[in-house]
């Protein structure tokens, strides 16, 4: 569970969140929509306890992101946008056996979630494999294990699909779909349409800071082609046109 | 924290041990590097300078003091018209101009003039000076001693021998050991320091450029345990740097066959070289993972640590020729600089265990502010994303 409570974000000059709220429930899946620069990835950062928000707060199965910050870190996940923030001159499974430990997971425990992972994700052909031999994919797969490797309840994922092939990307958004079942809460954000609208239970639009629509995809498939929820939703994160 | 800290500890010693680059400047180089410029600058074996027999030329002849050196074995005296183009040469080692009226004024008790010329440019001539100052002294105390009444009584005086060039192989002038003392303290000073700021630059501003650093905050890891867990990591290469450096002036010592600081260098004294060499490793540590942390890139930490590096050369260059008899309370207090005193302390046998302790103590003072610090920086948001 994810309550988001009127956040902002200021970085010196510029204003990157402004009064951001909302909840998500358990076993719900959030797809977050905007342009570069909308406040994505600032949003997920705050939520993770990574940077503090200038105003509001939020909490995390009820764990306030200010006052418990240590207890919010226990309960989600978290994979970071751009690089893949792995430990290169590690092999992929030195890098997981490491997220495990800080996390506080037994050896027994992280041997057997590793290995789960491995699986999951497909890459036992390359888990002793140092990383920086990987290619973008490879390690996108590793680094969102890594981001999971604790088990936790909420998961925010900046970006799961960069860089993945189409095989890669639904293993990864069909794991998302199992764990929802499971009733964790996820939040993603992506920059592919397709995913936000295959895998989101419900679509945030965030643009130049602000959430500008919420809403559920399914309610414009009775009404709407493909094609054009395709140009509703390119309006409204590029232009920030609410009129859709 | 402190199990936190020793996870981040030996997951950051496992990537520098497979980072080739860093083995190579922190440890091998130091290693090889050191005893090879030793031997460049002091010459390798000690022996070499000393001679058996220093030529020197003398004003006048006819005196007790040109007789008290012709009396000499290891002293000859070169015939020549021209002194300074032969202290040029190296043909003599050392001029001596003598008081016209020496002897007179010796009868009559009266002071004397006896002025020693030597090249100053010159290692061998230099080393020359000591001894002939060594005879001037002798050759003075002889009047302080016994009073001679006539000139004739002089004559004794030139046919006194003292034995002064025997000290010369006994390791008056033992150059090995001249040069370790002047140049151990830099050299480990500025390896410590270099060492220890490739790793510093890569764990701090290299762990922000990679991006690696959000999502080991992301966990329920404390920041002071990240900091606590690079500064072990840090401190570890610098030991490791300074040890290979400690190695490499071993190697030197042994070969160069420096005997004064050989014969009086024993486990005790390297096992307090061992303590300021990691005292120094420490320190220039915290410095550098500070800078790292406050740098935006692997870039400009490397610029700022090379700014460091440059600034604790300071000291060893102020500290080179002192003598450790000049050490005061204030060097001690000053850091690097108190590090550098207690190493010369240690290397010339003059360990002080007060001035040892007030080291050990206040770098840990020094240390633990810089924690602190770092820590402070750490928490940061502007300073640690500011990529």
């Amino acid at each position: 569970m994810i309550e988001i409570k009127n956040i902002s974000k200021n970085f010196k000059n510029n204003q990157a969140l402004k009064n951001v709220s909302f909840s998500v429930n358990n076993g719900e899946i959030i797809g977050l929509l905007g342009e570069n620069g909308a406040g994505k990835s600032t949003l997920l950062r705050i939520i993770s306890t990574i940077l503090l928000p200038s105003e509001g707060s939020a909490e995390i199965n009820g764990y306030d992101i200010l006052k418990s910050p240590k207890e919010v870190r226990k309960n989600i996940g978290i994979l970071f946008g751009g690089e893949s923030g792995l430990y290169e001159r590690l092999t992929a499974r030195e890098n997981l056996e490491f997220f495990a430990k800080l996390n506080g997971m037994s050896n027994k425990e992280s041997g057997e979630r590793i290995k789960y992972l491995i699986n999951k994700f497909s890459f036992a052909g390359y888990a002793d494999k140092r990383v920086n031999t990987f290619s973008k994919g490879m390690k996108q797969k590793v680094a969102i294990s890594r981001a999971i490797v604790h088990n936790p309840s909420v998961m925010l994922l900046d970006e799961p699909d960069s860089g993945l092939d189409f095989k890669a990307s639904k293993t990864i958004f069909d794991f998302m779909e199992e764990c929802k079942k499971e009733g964790k809460t996820i939040i993603f954000s992506s920059h592919s349409m397709e995913n936000i609208k295959n895998y989101s239970d419900r679509t945030i639009v965030l643009h130049k800071g602000e959430i500008i629509k919420v809403f559920k995809i399914s309610q414009y498939r009775e009404k709407y082609s493909e094609k054009e929820i395709n140009n509703m939703l390119f309006n409204l994160v590029c232009d920030g046109d609410e009129n859709v | 924290m402190f199990k936190q800290a020793l996870i981040i500890f030996f997951k950051e010693l496992k990537c520098i041990m497979r980072d080739l680059k860093t083995f190579f400047v922190g440890i091998l180089i130091p290693f090889f590097l050191v005893p090879s410029i030793l031997f460049i600058i002091g010459g390798g074996k000690a022996e070499q300078y000393s001679p058996k027999v220093i030529n020197i030329a003398v004003s006048n002849k006819d005196n007790s003091f040109y007789k008290f050196m012709s009396a000499q074995d290891d002293i000859a005296i070169i015939e020549t018209n021209n002194p300074e183009k032969f202290l040029d040469s190296g043909e003599i080692s050392s001029y001596v101009i003598i008081d016209e009226h020496l002897d007179e004024k010796i009868i009559k008790n009266e002071p004397f003039a006896l002025d020693i010329k030597y090249n100053e440019f010159s290692v061998n001539s230099s080393i020359s000076y000591s001894l002939v100052s060594g005879y001037e002294e002798a050759y003075r105390e002889i009047f302080q001693k016994y009073s001679f009444e006539r000139i004739e009584d002089l004559e004794q005086v030139g046919e006194m021998k003292i034995n002064l060039g025997e000290q010369i192989d006994s390791g008056l002038i033992d150059f090995g050991s001249v040069f370790f003392v002047m140049f151990v303290p830099m050299m480990l000073i500025t390896y410590s320091c270099v060492g220890t700021s490739t790793t510093a630059a890569d764990l701090g501003a290299g762990e922000k450029e990679r991006g690696t650093l959000e999502p080991l905050l992301a966990t329920g890891v404390e920041r002071s345990a990240v900091v606590l867990g690079k500064l072990l990591a840090t401190t570890f290469m610098g030991v490791l740097s300074s040890m290979s450096t400690v190695v490499g002036f071993l190697i030197y010592l042994i070969i160069s066959s420096a005997r004064s600081v050989l014969n009086n260098f024993n486990i005790m004294s390297f096992g307090a070289l061992l303590v300021a060499a990691i005292l120094i490793s420490v320190f220039f540590a915290a410095i550098n993972l500070t800078i790292s942390i406050y740098a935006k890139s692997y870039k400009e930490a490397q610029t700022y640590s090379m700014f460091i590096v440059l600034l604790a050369m300071f000291p060893s260059v102020f500290t080179l020729m002192m003598e450790t008899s000049r050490i005061n309370f204030s060097y001690l207090c000053l850091p690097v600089l108190n590090i550098i005193c207690i190493i010369k302390e240690i290397l010339s046998n003059s360990f002080n265990l007060l001035h040892f302790n007030v080291v050990v103590g206040l770098n840990v003072l020094y240390v633990f502010l810089l924690y602190l610090v770092m820590f402070k920086l750490f928490k940061k948001e502007n300073i640690i994303f500011r990529v």
